[in-house]
């Protein structure tokens, strides 16, 4: 028989878990919750055989896991009760859970890669220490549990994923959900797996304990099933099953055979527990939440230095800056990893930004298998291990299987942990067209990376040293970036553009806004662009003018998202004309924003020409005639052209 | 904790910009009196400019930048917090070297460069437009060039004798305005008869005592121009200006020069009290005692050639407008008479230039068949 303690834990975990639920009734808690009743010997044996240091991740029905770590009944209360002096300060609530090293998340299988990158971050750190994470049967539905079983398995990372099975994914029979049987899944990326219930404790705490010590010993995963019954609704009242079928379940329920069997010193521990959640549940009702802009008022002071400077001219092209860049960088800071697929050498990645890097940091240079959204989800637990993750996506387009992780994770964790950790990971990837790839690797996607909470986008382009942005991330970028690259810029020479009628300069800040300016003469159109197309309108800036008699000055912003507006209003408030162009379609775009906050700044009535030009609306066109007509690269004159004169 | 002198481009020539040339400090400097502040150049002169006080500098603008005349260009502070942080940095050191002016000119400039054979070899201006040709001393420049191509033609017979009469200020002022917009080339004139079978010549209120429309349409014009705000509008830098207030001009050219009789707010005033200062103005005329105040302001221009037998012509447009609408003499015959309209093609267009005259010619008629 397990030790009494163990009991006591899990009539901690349940009794919380019935508050919870009468909480909820009472109205005294905002939001859902998902309980883990019946479940609860599985999280105590596995926190059990972990050793100080060592963390877990889990997932939406986390309590039983964060209690049987932690113990602090105190913060996951005043937590769920949306409470300041929570764990999270009230913001993540039920499912978001942040403390001692235990993290839980609301997407299912999107914590399994981050809990790897965690992993890898220790195993790099050779500490010793493993991880746990916990999914449900459910999440084997999702495909990056099976991109990550891969690469925990290659990289051969410290990680156990213990896969509690209660039958239904929610409310629907695990048999309608999963075909095949589920340990030869695991067995097949050659992961060692074991197999435990809840119902026979002693060999689930023995499981436990063998399990933790071979991933511990052998820097390997494992992959442990244990086989439960949730005895409560999937959330709050969505239960579907019939009452014989659950009942079957609490006569065999280890806590409620302990009650029957030792009656008097349960009581005693039931007491002691409820007493003890009382206290807490009358505490929290005392506490305040927390304060609007006590959360929201975290944003960086942007240091912006308008002071113009005159561009450098480098006779290098951008793609061989970006490589010197972590040439140097590596070099000096063995914290920075470089990721990405088909990145070792002498390959060096599609575009060569990794060219002959593996070579000389073999352990800073990682390459992957094609997982997007598993790498991303890595890299996002290399950041928050400590390390400084560059992730390449080879192409744009594929960004789209990483936004999983950008949006519910990345961009989320620093807040949704009430600020407690930050996750400084960044991800390259090159976009555009005018190579005839095809509608799946020509596009450009920014609009959908921009305006994400807590994530910078920065777009570079080929006037401005790529190296000098990405020192500044280096530097000084705690949260997420995502750096849009262009396929045609790599090849270009920095700071080449040049014309004698115009002034070029940059702000002398980390992420410099390029401005072009009619020499003396007073400009009369604003054009903004960025990234690969800014080099095409700086081509047609004199066939504006001759076509349309307005003198056009251009800025260029490399920071795109949270986007510096002033320089722009600055402009259209002389110029009293501003045009747009993208290199994306413009349909709810990157053009719209900065036209909408221009108008919000400076009022319709006090500009002419509001337009924006983009790519046409269709998948882009492998056949070199159509690709130009989609793309607006090329037809970047006479689309202003068409507009003004009309 | 602010201000104390603002500084603008002033105003040397006829230029309407000035180009930055060197300023000799970095914004937040501190400069003292009668320091040297910034070198602008014109297309005649260099200006220095120094500043007036002891204090902060904030430039507002940098080298080779171009400046409009009462611009503000420098802000001197007594305290440095008073200059905003996100103000642009203009540096000292941000060294320009002097602007080899190679001309970027527009197709349409080129066009009128060609038409006029205009020599732009002078103009310190790297684009241009065709606004900067039909503009101020320009326009004057081009015109010189346009004469001078003639005189050249009219010496080759150097038996013809002349005598030179030399304008009066008051012609040469003429000429000035009216060049302004016909300068464009782009003035068209649409002409428009107005049938009237049912002529009430007794009616005092349709023709006036001297036998003219001018009243009936100054009325119907006014009160048209509302709704066609091109016609009542100016080009001016690529944009159209429109006028609120509609203020029609009466043109008198009788013996004394050509004076513009301006009648404000024509639009609200009824069609006895429209007769009433039309005939104010011509009284005045004829006793030269038009006021400044009379004779200015104007925003649309009607001139009347009817008592002259004048069967159509083609007006030109005045300065700062868009539009002038003429009136011919009645034809007894064919009982009607013409308008004449002359509009800016910049600003409109011969469909809208049509359809307010007639639209006007309607409502005029409505009036005979009372």
């Amino acid at each position: 028989m397990i030790s009494e303690k163990f009991y006591k834990q899990a009539l901690l975990i349940r009794r919380t878990e019935d508050v919870f639920l009468e909480l909820f009734s009472q109205g005294k808690m905002n939001g859902t919750v998902h309980t883990c009743n019946g479940q609860e010997f599985s999280a105590i044996a596995f926190s059990d055989a972990l050793q100080d240091g060592d963390f877990i991740y889990s997932n939406h029905r986390c309590h039983g896991h964060y209690l049987a770590h932690t113990n602090d009944v105190e913060g996951l209360i005043a937590e769920l009760m949306g409470k300041n002096s929570g764990t999270c300060g009230g913001i993540g609530s039920s499912q978001h859970l942040c403390n001692e090293n235990f993290y839980s998340n609301g997407i299912q299988g999107g914590i399994v890669p981050v809990a790897a990158g965690m992993a890898f971050a220790h195993k790099k750190n050779k500490s010793g220490k493993i991880g746990v994470v916990f999914i449900g049967d459910g999440t084997l539905g999702q495909g990056v549990v099976y991109e990550t079983f891969n690469l925990v398995s290659l990289l051969s990372l410290p990680l156990l994923i213990v896969c509690e099975d209660n039958g239904y994914a929610q409310s629907t029979l695990k048999n309608n959900n999963l075909a095949g049987d589920i340990l030869a899944r695991a067995s097949a990326f050659g992961i060692k797996t074991y197999h435990s219930n809840t119902w026979d404790t002693e060999q689930l705490f023995d499981n436990a304990e063998k399990s933790i010590s071979y991933v511990r010993e052998n820097c390997k995963p494992a992959f442990h099933l244990v086989d439960t019954y949730r005895l409560n609704h999937h959330s709050k009242s969505d239960d579907n099953r019939s009452e014989s079928e659950v009942e079957e379940y609490v006569k065999k329920d280890p806590l409620n055979i302990y009650k029957i069997n030792n009656e008097s010193t349960f009581n005693d521990m039931l007491k002691e527990v409820d007493s003890r959640i009382g206290k807490v549940v009358e505490n929290s009702e005392r506490d305040i939440e927390q304060l609007p802009l006590e959360y929201t008022n975290d944003k960086e002071i942007i240091n912006i230095n308008y002071n113009y400077i005159a561009l450098e001219k480098l006779n290098e092209r951008v793609v061989n800056r970006i490589n010197h860049f972590f040439d140097e960088i590596i070099n000096n800071d063995k914290s920075v990893l470089f990721i990405g697929e088909d990145v070792l050498s002498p390959y060096g990645g599609a575009f060569k930004a990794a060219n002959g890097l593996s070579e000389k940091y073999p352990e800073n240079v990682i390459s992957t298998p094609i997982s997007e959204q598993a790498i991303t989800g890595m890299a996002n637990g290399l950041a928050l291990g400590g390390f400084k993750p560059y992730l390449e996506i080879m192409f744009g387009d594929f960004i789209t299987l990483s936004l999983d992780q950008i949006i519910n994770h990345a961009s989320k964790f620093h807040h949704m942990y009430n600020k407690k950790v930050k996750c400084p990971v960044v991800i390259r990837t090159p976009m555009g067209g005018g190579r005839g790839y095809g509608p799946t690797h020509s596009q450009t996607l920014d609009k959908f990376l921009a305006g994400i909470d807590n994530v910078n986008l920065i777009a570079l382009n080929c006037f401005v040293d790529p190296k000098l942005i990405y020192q500044e991330i280096y530097e000084n970028e705690e949260h997420p970036v995502i750096v849009i690259e262009n396929k045609v810029d790599y090849g270009r020479m920095i700071g080449s553009k040049e014309h004698e009628n115009y002034l070029i300069e940059r702000t002398c800040d980390g992420y410099p806004i390029v401005k072009c300016s009619p020499i003396s003469a007073k400009p009369t159109l604003t054009i903004i662009s960025y990234g690969g197309i800014a080099s095409d309108v700086f081509d047609v800036l004199l066939d504006i003018f001759v076509h349309t008699e307005l003198i056009p000055e251009f800025i260029v912003p490399s920071k795109i998202s949270p986007l510096d507006i002033a320089p722009i209003i600055r402009s259209v408030e002389t110029t009293k004309n501003i045009i747009v162009v993208e290199e994306g379609s413009s349909d709810f775009g990157i053009g719209a924003e900065i036209l909408s906050s221009v108008l919000e700044n400076i009022g319709s009535d006090n500009v002419g020409i509001i337009h924006r030009i983009g790519a046409l609306s269709v998948p882009i066109p492998s056949a070199r005639s159509l690709e130009e007509y989609v793309l607006p690269n090329k037809s970047i004159l006479d689309k202003i052209v068409q507009r003004v004169n009309t | 904790m602010s201000v104390i002198h603002e500084i603008i481009a002033p105003k040397e020539n006829a230029d309407d910009t000035l180009l930055v040339s060197r300023i000799y400090f970095t914004t937040k400097d501190r400069v003292k009196k009668q320091d040297e502040l910034i070198d602008l150049e014109t297309s005649k002169t260099a200006i220095i400019i120094d500043s007036p006080a002891d204090g902060y500098v904030e430039y507002l603008v940098g080298p080779k930048k171009s400046v409009d005349v009462g611009e503000v260009i420098i802000r001197i502070h007594d305290d440095l917090s008073s200059i905003g942080e996100n103000s642009e940095i203009y540096n000292k050191n941000l060294t320009v070297s002097q602007p080899n002016i190679n001309h970027i000119i527009s197709n349409k400039a080129k066009e009128f460069i060609q038409k006029y054979n205009v020599d732009i070899s002078g103009i310190n201006k790297t684009f241009i437009c065709l606004n900067d040709l039909t503009n101020d001393e320009l326009s004057v420049k081009s015109e010189l060039a346009y004469v001078g191509t003639k005189s050249k033609l009219s010496s080759l017979d150097a038996n013809l004798k002349v005598s030179e009469k030399s304008l009066s200020l008051a012609k040469q002022t003429e000429i000035y305005a009216l060049l302004d917009v016909q300068s464009s080339g782009l003035v068209s004139t649409i002409f428009f008869n107005v049938d009237v079978d049912n002529l009430p010549k007794s009616e005092n209120l349709i023709i006036n005592s001297a036998g003219s429309f001018l009243p009936i349409v100054s009325f119907e014009a006014a009160k048209l121009l509302g709704k066609y705000p091109a016609l009542n509008a100016y080009f001016e830098h690529n944009s159209i200006m429109e006028y609120v207030d509609v203020n029609i001009g009466v043109a008198i050219d009788i013996d004394d020069g050509l004076k513009v009789y301006t009648i404000k707010n024509s639009d609200r005033l009824t069609l006895k009290e429209l007769e009433y200062e039309i005939s104010q103005g011509i009284y005045s005329y004829f006793r030269k005692d038009l006021k400044t105040e009379q004779i200015k302001g104007s925003t649309f221009t009607i001139t009347d050639l009817s008592s002259l037998g004048v069967d159509r012509f083609v007006p030109l447009i005045n300065y700062k407008q868009s539009a002038i609408l003429g009136i011919s003499a009645f034809d007894n015959k064919l009982n009607r008479f013409t308008l004449c309209l002359s509009f800016d093609h910049r600003v409109t267009e011969g469909k809208v230039a049509s359809k307010f005259l007639a639209e006007l010619s309607e409502n005029i008629k409505s009036h005979t068949e009372i």
